[in-house]
């Protein structure tokens, strides 16, 4: 008799565990898939950029313009992948992790476009940091 | 300072876009997969066609101002929604939200303020 409710515990026990395993999992992968959607809009948005150094307003200079292009599939890739994590995890949770694209935007403009802020401005890019941190992850 | 041309048109260009956001959120309630209904569904279209024009400005701010000035600066976008959400939507704010919305005004004075 004893036995068999401690069975019964241990059972409800190790159901637990791995309930509380698989959400661990679940918010791991969340987290992975969140920050690899951060690179690629970061990369959209280099390729925004290359696409506007050569933008022209007009049909064909919009239709041939492959940056661009290449720069709204980096784009369109991230959003499924921010809707991918979101489905395992809080919005709450995972949106401090948004906010990674700042740094990667920065460091990109850096190697590829060389583009140097000046210390001051990079000091504002903290701050926005923690500003998105707070209103996406706040209460 | 940036030129005052360019924060006008980045402040239009995030207000733009926040109310988009606004009208998806009006229009979500009535969304389904339904691709093809979903035209009848005018929040979400004007919602997306004002997602498209902001982004048209987007665009034309990036051709001349340098991107890691300019993508941090697109954050102008959380304040808007927040404030349109408080006023439209009734959503309720909370003490770190606004203290996110504080540091956000301080991020993008430093990055405007000493280009």
């Amino acid at each position: 008799m004893v036995n068999k409710i401690n069975k019964k515990e241990n059972a409800a026990g190790q159901n637990r565990a791995n309930r509380i395993n698989q959400e661990k999992q679940g918010k791991l992968s969340s987290i992975t898939l969140m920050i690899v959607c951060t690179i690629f809009t970061s990369l959209g948005q280099l390729f925004l950029k290359f696409g506007a150094n050569k933008l022209q307003f007009s049909l064909q200079g919009i239709f041939l313009n492959l940056p661009l292009f290449a720069g709204i599939i980096f784009y369109g890739v991230g959003a499924v992948l921010l809707i991918y994590s979101l489905k395992k995890a809080n919005l709450s949770f995972i949106y401090p992790f948004v906010s990674l694209s700042f740094i990667w935007v920065s460091l990109l403009s850096y190697f590829f476009l060389n583009e140097s802020p000046s210390f001051i401005q990079l000091l504002g890019i903290p701050c926005i940091i923690i500003g998105v941190s707070l209103i996406g992850g706040g209460r | 300072m940036l030129p005052l041309l360019t924060l006008i048109l980045l402040l239009l260009g995030t207000i733009i876009g926040s109310c988009g956001s606004i009208y998806l959120k009006l229009g979500a309630k009535d969304f389904n997969l339904n691709l093809i209904k979903q035209i009848r569904n005018k929040n979400i279209i004007l919602g997306l066609f004002l997602f498209a024009f902001s982004a048209m400005l987007y665009m034309f701010l990036l051709k001349t101002e340098p991107l890691s000035i300019l993508y941090p600066l697109t954050s102008l976008g959380y304040i808007w929604v927040a404030l349109f959400s408080v006023a439209v939507l009734k959503e309720k704010m909370s003490l770190p939200k606004w203290l996110g919305i504080a540091c956000i005004i301080v991020g993008i004075f430093l990055i405007s303020y000493f280009h």
